[in-house]
């Protein structure tokens, strides 16, 4: 990946190692290699899905970015600025063009704030604005995510999940940002919900110009929503690409076992679901050689020593494994 | 297809007290469940599905529940007449075993696998320990875990959720149930742990012809598994038939509402005019159940409805339909 102007965002060689304490001294025994040197890069205005089972690094991938927890080794490049160079005040200038939306609304939420303060925190804290200028501004938001403006007298149990994830989605927004993480954005709503919320993002991204990360364990709503996926096992990237092309033809034999692995409406017997075998490994010790080896497939003998390499196997798709190539 | 059902649930009504009074959460006129066959319930959050499942094994809370009328009957044997003390000799965990969500809810974290198999086992048949143990390793074969005698000597909290539905599968089969009741059994897994279990329990019902009444909120799942389904809204089936009328010429406005908001791809947007009906807010207290978000309301809907037939086996509860005629939406 060169560097290109267009990029808003550019992640080079990432990695998050957490330590794992044990003794009486506390002392370091092994590391969780949740992050373990991924490299990406997203254009200005694009959404990213990416995916991967449970444990994978999706979220610990994201909060780095974010520089919400501490960077183990490598580089982020946000429009043009290397984040972890930055100064505190540099930083925070900086992070108020980056928010998050979590899973569940009702969490990320605080219950005993009136959604007008809850809205209003980032423009009161991070903006500097006055109680007057923000009321308004507040009631402009919600009306954008199709609330209406007494909400903002209201606290959060007084509305749907759905209704809640648009007030979190308007507090994302307050700032302007150009980069909005979507972590499991709709897993704790109906379909029905998502639906509009989906639909929502998509209006909203269009209307301000904005860039996506998306996180999601439904890979309908990744296929959806992404213009490029990036999927995830053990910390690592194995398969980047257009979303389009990665739906209908995943070549990396994680990706393929992992769709293979999901039922939908369309499949009317068991048989089209593929199983893969074992469990995820530990990511303290991952497995020698390509991290997938212990459950693939069409693994050959070179997948036990030799780690793959994320190389293009076509002009618009990046893979790692031996048995890919271009 | 005049085989007497091997559960037939009818005119089932159950109520819940609360401070703001009695509010009906199930009203199911008619679900039948053949012997052998895999059932499915589609439902979103909070339509009743757990209610429904607990019902059956008289499990549910009372009060606050309140079973307000209708039958559950196994093999023609209201269940809902027995005592707590029959379900319990007689039924729970002996001819219907249920898993649940959370597989931590049906197991005791202070005992092995292996000593709470074994238990299981011994006071069910007539074996001693050492044929017990041998039959729980059977079964814990039958259910795919590797390793079987090592799994035995294991914690529930040193497996891993999806080994944990499987331990609860393998402690249903070990004292011979007959009927399954799953309800989201994977909906804490992940999709590659997922697809196992479904596989489990598909393989169960052909194989050793156990029934099942699997439960979801994800049609994709109930699609993959079972051959006849209902749908449940606000605590009614609004439509049933096999699972392939319903999911490929949904006939009520809510199915076709449910299956049309599912995402694709990026191709194939959800036309939201056709999806999201506004909750317009005028409740009716009779008629149908789907009418404040019915983009096909009309007046005859404010009137009590009932499950018609309109094609096979194939129902639904909805004023646009008359006996035999199936409209294509
Ligand atoms: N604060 C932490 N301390 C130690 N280990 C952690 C910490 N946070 C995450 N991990 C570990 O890092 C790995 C990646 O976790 P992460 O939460 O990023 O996964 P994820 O892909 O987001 O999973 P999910 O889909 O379940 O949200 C896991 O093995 C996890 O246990
Ligand atoms: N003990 C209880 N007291 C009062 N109301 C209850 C009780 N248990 C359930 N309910 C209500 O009954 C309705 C149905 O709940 P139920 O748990 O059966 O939903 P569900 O379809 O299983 O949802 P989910 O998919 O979230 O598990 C809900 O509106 C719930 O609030
Ligand atoms: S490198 Fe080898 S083990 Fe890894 S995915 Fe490719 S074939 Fe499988
Ligand atoms: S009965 Fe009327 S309100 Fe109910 S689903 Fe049918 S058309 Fe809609
Ligand atoms: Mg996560
Ligand atoms: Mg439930």
């Amino acid at each position: 990946m060169n560097n290109n102007t267009n990029n808003i965002l550019e992640i080079k060689n990432l990695k998050k190692y957490f330590p794992i304490k044990s003794g009486f001294f506390s002392k370091v025994s092994s590391y969780v290699k949740a992050v373990d040197g991924v490299s990406i890069d997203i254009e200005k205005g694009e959404v990213l899905g990416l995916v991967g089972e449970s444990g994978c690094g999706k979220t610990t991938l994201v909060n780095t970015v974010l520089n919400l927890i501490e960077p183990t080794e490598g580089e982020v490049i946000f429009d043009g600025k290397e984040m972890f160079s930055l100064n505190k005040k540099d930083l925070r200038d900086i992070r108020k063009y980056i928010q998050i939306v979590f899973q569940d609304p009702f969490w990320s939420l605080n219950p005993r704030m009136l959604v007008k303060d809850i809205i209003g925190e980032p423009l009161d804290v991070q903006a500097g604005m006055s109680s007057l200028e923000i009321v308004p501004k507040v009631e402009e938001l919600l009306e954008m995510v199709g609330l209406s403006k007494e909400g903002a007298y209201k606290y959060p149990h007084e509305f749907s999940g759905g209704q809640r994830q648009r007030i979190a989605i308007a507090r994302a927004l307050a700032l302007m940002p150009k980069l909005v993480v979507l972590d499991e954005p709709t897993s704790s709503i109906d379909v029905l919900s998502q639906a509009q919320i989906l639909d929502l993002l998509g209006k909203l991204k269009e209307k301000f110009d904005l860039t996506y990360i998306l996180i999601s364990h439904d890979l309908s709503v990744v296929s959806y929503m992404s213009d490029k996926i990036a999927v995830m096992y053990l910390g690592k990237i194995v398969e980047y690409g257009d979303s389009r092309k990665i739906f209908e033809d995943p070549k990396h034999p994680y990706t393929q076992a992992l769709f293979a692995a999901i039922p939908d409406v369309d499949t009317e017997n068991i048989e089209d679901i593929i199983t893969l075998e074992g469990n995820v490994p530990s990511a303290i010790n991952p497995p020698q050689g390509c991290r997938f080896h212990t459950r693939c497939p069409k693994a050959i003998d070179i997948c036990f020593k030799q780690e793959p390499k994320l190389i293009n196997i076509d002009d618009e798709r990046l893979t790692a494994c031996h048995i890919l190539k271009s | 297809m005049s085989e007497k059902p091997y559960l037939h649930i009818k005119n089932l009504k159950i109520n819940f007290k609360s401070f703001e009074g009695e509010k009906t959460i199930i009203n199911i006129d008619e679900i039948k469940i053949n012997k052998g066959e895999a059932y499915g319930i589609i439902g979103e959050s909070g339509t009743g599905k757990t209610v429904l499942a607990l019902s059956i094994l008289q499990l549910l809370e009372m009060p606050p529940g309140k079973i307000v009328n209708g039958q559950i009957l196994l093999e023609g044997e209201d269940l809902l007449k027995k005592t707590q003390k029959q379900m319990q000799r007689e039924i729970r965990g002996k001819k219907i075993s249920m898993i649940f969500q959370d597989p931590m809810s049906t197991l005791n974290p202070v005992f092995t696998v292996g000593e709470q198999m074994i238990k299981v086992i011994i006071e069910n048949q007539k074996l001693n320990k050492k044929e017990a143990y041998r039959k729980a390793v059977e079964m814990i074969n039958i259910v795919k875990l590797p390793d079987a005698e090592r799994v035995m000597d294991k914690y529930p909290h040193e497996l891993s959720g999806g080994q944990r539905q499987r331990v609860i599968i393998a402690l249903a089969l070990s004292c011979g149930a007959e009927f399954i009741i799953a309800d989201e059994p994977t909906r804490n897994l992940d999709v590659t742990i997922q697809a196992g279990i479904l596989k489990l329990i598909k393989e169960l019902q052909r194989n050793l012809k156990v029934t099942v009444l699997f439960i979801a909120n994800n049609p994709g799942l109930i699609s993959a598994t079972c051959d006849n389904a209902g749908v449940l809204y606000k605590g009614e089936i609004i439509e049933k038939g096999t699972t392939k009328e319903i999911l490929k010429n949904p006939q009520h406005p809510y199915t076709f509402t449910l299956l049309n908001a599912i995402p694709k791809n990026k191709d194939t947007k959800i036309d939201l005019s056709k999806v999201i009906p506004p909750n317009d807010g005028e409740e009716i207290k009779e008629g149908c159940i789907y009418y404040n978000r019915c983009l096909k309301k009309q007046e005859n809907c404010k009137k009590e409805q009932k499950l018609i037939n309109v094609k096979d086996t194939h129902y639904v509860k909805c004023s646009l339909y008359k006996e035999g005629v199936n409209n294509e939406q």
